[in-house]
């Protein structure tokens, strides 16, 4: 922990772009988060790990005032010089989606359904930059292109359940960095998507990062990510503040005991294989049948089960 | 239009009692529009003399037509016809009678029964009961329309408010519902209408007060599904203001199950009026109203046509609304949609 503040103190205070001192989060009495203390600097990843329930989120939520009314959040927190403990509800319109973007876990929910992905898009240019008409389309399909999705036109005009959850993840992003943000909250961007998936959306959000120099808060839960994409890491456990540092160090000489746990703790060599054995269920030529009702004087014909027409 | 939406109209369309309910009742709604034109006292053009005259526009004096007095033409006086025939010609609607004319040249008592002059009979007052269900349906319909219309605004507002803030929005918003529908609506209607004389916006506003609640306890549900899900904390973070939020994000999701109970919304509303007139406590008397035909049906059981067409027409009106109501609501039932779907793509 000394060595993590003797850090601190030594970064030039220009490039840090989120400072947050002392952060303690609760809900109605009950403590969640408990002085916590990281910061983020423009053009560099900092990963916030812990399991599951250890306030990763919360945290991240709480920063930037995204919590219930009935969460209470204390502490010093700012934003490239701006004191955002202070901030009125209508300062924070021009901050939230503006200069910090967001990227949710649950690409499969994250976009409306009753939208197109070129109107999703627009909202985002509409609300902060008064794009509207072409110029907000002309946009949204750079953003498109951005992110690497194929056929940026077509994709406009697409309706959410079209998309694959790598694509739709995408175009969360987009939505994300629209604005051209100076931080990125990515909470735990890959967790509902497949290992190859995964691979490709952090090395986009790295490229994105590069080119735009922002910052970025990488929540997750996963060591292996971090070891592979994070500049600097802050490990949590149960609301508290375990250990932070560059990853090399962490990794290779953990401070606090949960940290060495967490990372013994990995998955090591590979599963035995299965031998032979007799099958403990097994289906031949299965198929199932209901009686369906006739039509009726009171009563339709019901549209059949395998969209077989009744001849 | 959203492929969900063409769904839907696919669905509705594919149901065929819903379908021909729903081209009946606008058929019978279009034409109660034109009921002026259907059923009046006057003539619809009227040529005397070599002159035209257009009676439903302006109201002629009767020395006009050759008679003695500057008073109001009533053109179904047999002497007036007489002059009328006479001098020229006039072109009559097909019931020549509006909601409201006494025929005070009747040889029979009223209420006489169905024949060539008064094809459902006339009330125990001398109107004629077709012009009066005519004119009746539509200002029922018309008064189901404004009522829906309005409780549907106040209701998705109220309940959209509750569930999208919940917490104590939300409590104190249901404790308020909970004792608001406690009161009895037409005991409150009877005693206002010893206040006042109600009239159409009258028992419009006062039923208003009371027909949103069906809708607050669906829309604040929907709402509080909706506020917790992924894309509406994704236009949180954004930035997104909480009434753009409501208004993009979430009212449409809750359209569905809201749009499902608004036919059943428009029955009521027809019902409530009709009860209201039956026990006198609707509107003025001479309006020409459903319920009242109901009441003078319940009384002179001796005229079984005035009782009869009061029931048929409420009957037929309120049944193809149902079927409405049910196709609407089975277009709007995914699981009802997807059966549909997998027929069409596989079939």
């Amino acid at each position: 922990m000394a060595e993590h503040s003797a850090q601190q103190a030594f970064a030039p205070s220009s490039s840090t772009l989120l400072d947050v001192k002392h952060l303690s989060v609760g809900f109605d009495g009950s403590q969640v988060v408990d002085n916590l203390s990281f910061n983020v600097k423009a053009g560099e990843t900092l990963a916030l790990v812990g399991e599951s329930g250890s306030g990763k989120s919360v945290s991240a939520l709480g920063v930037m005032n995204l919590l219930p009314d009935n969460a209470q959040v204390s502490g010093e927190r700012s934003l490239a010089g701006t004191d955002l403990a202070s901030l009125k509800r209508s300062q924070w319109k021009t901050i939230l989606g503006n200069q910090v973007g967001f990227v949710f876990q649950e690409p499969m929910t994250s976009l409306n359904p009753l939208h197109r992905v070129g109107k999703q898009i627009g909202e985002t240019l509409r609300l902060h930059q008064s794009l509207t008409g072409k110029a907000a389309r002309q946009r949204a399909r750079e953003l498109l292109e951005q992110v690497r999705l194929p056929r940026p036109d077509e994709l406009l005009d697409a309706w959410p359940h079209q998309l694959s959850g790598g694509q739709r993840q995408r175009v969360m992003i987009a939505m994300a960095i629209a604005n051209q943000p100076k931080l990125l909250i990515a909470d735990e961007p890959t967790t509902a998507l497949d290992v190859t998936v995964q691979q490709e959306i952090l090395a986009l959000l790295r490229d994105l990062r590069d080119q735009h120099s922002m910052g970025m808060l990488f929540i997750t839960h996963d060591l292996n990510l971090v070891r592979a994409h994070a500049d600097r890491v802050c490990v949590m456990y149960q609301g508290q503040q375990q250990e932070s540092g560059p990853v090399s160090q962490v990794f290779n000489h953990p401070q606090s005991d949960y940290t060495a746990a967490l990372l013994a703790a990995e998955p090591q060599g590979r599963p035995k294989p299965v031998g032979r054995v007799q099958p403990r269920l097994e289906a031949t030529r299965l198929s199932v049948a209901f009686a369906r009702p006739r039509a009726g004087l009171f009563r339709r014909q019901p549209a059949p089960f395998c969209g077989r027409r009744a001849h | 239009m959203s492929p969900i939406t063409r769904r839907r109209i696919a669905a509705f369309r594919a149901n065929r009692r819903a379908r021909v309910s729903l081209w009946l009742f606008s058929a019978l709604f279009v034409f109660s529009l034109f009921a002026e034109l259907v059923a009046n006292d006057k003539p619809l053009i009227l040529k005397f003399e070599g002159e035209w005259y257009l009676p439903l526009v302006v109201d002629y004096p009767e020395t006009e037509f050759g008679g003695f007095l500057p008073t109001h033409t009533d053109y179904l006086d047999p002497f007036i016809q007489e002059q009328i025939e006479e001098n020229g010609w006039a072109l009559w609607p097909l019931i020549p009678f509006s909601y409201q004319t006494l025929d005070m040249h009747m040889t029979r008592p009223s209420p006489a029964a169905p024949d060539s002059r008064h094809w459902l009979g006339t009330d125990d007052q001398g109107r004629d009961v077709l012009s009066r269900v005519i004119y009746g349906f539509r200002l029922s319909v018309a008064f189901a329309l404004v009522l829906t219309a309005g409780s549907l605004v106040m209701g998705v507002f109220i309940g959209g408010v509750q569930g999208y803030f919940g917490g104590k929005v939300d409590l104190v918003g249901q404790r308020f519902t909970e004792i608001w529908s406690g009161l009895p609506v037409l005991f409150l209607l009877i005693i206002l209408a010893s206040f006042v004389q109600p009239g159409f916006w009258w028992l419009l506003g006062i039923m208003m007060l009371f027909s949103w609640l069906g809708l607050v306890d669906i829309v604040r549900a929907e709402f509080l599904r909706a506020r917790n899900l992924e894309y509406v904390r994704a236009a949180k973070a954004m930035g997104l203001p909480s009434h753009l939020i409501m208004w993009r994000h979430v009212l449409p999701n809750a359209m569905v199950a809201t749009l499902t109970f608004v036919p059943f919304l428009f029955t009521g509303a027809i019902g409530t009026l009709t009860a209201l007139d039956f026990l006198g406590f609707g509107l003025p008397p001479g309006s020409p109203s459903l319920g009242e035909l109901a009441a003078q049906g319940k009384n002179n059981l001796h005229a079984p046509w005035l009782g009869i067409t009061a029931f048929m027409t409420l009957a037929v009106m309120l049944s193809l609304l149902v079927f409405i109501g049910e196709g609407l609501r089975d277009a709007f039932d995914p699981r009802h949609v997807q059966s549909r779907h997998k027929e069409v793509t596989h079939g």
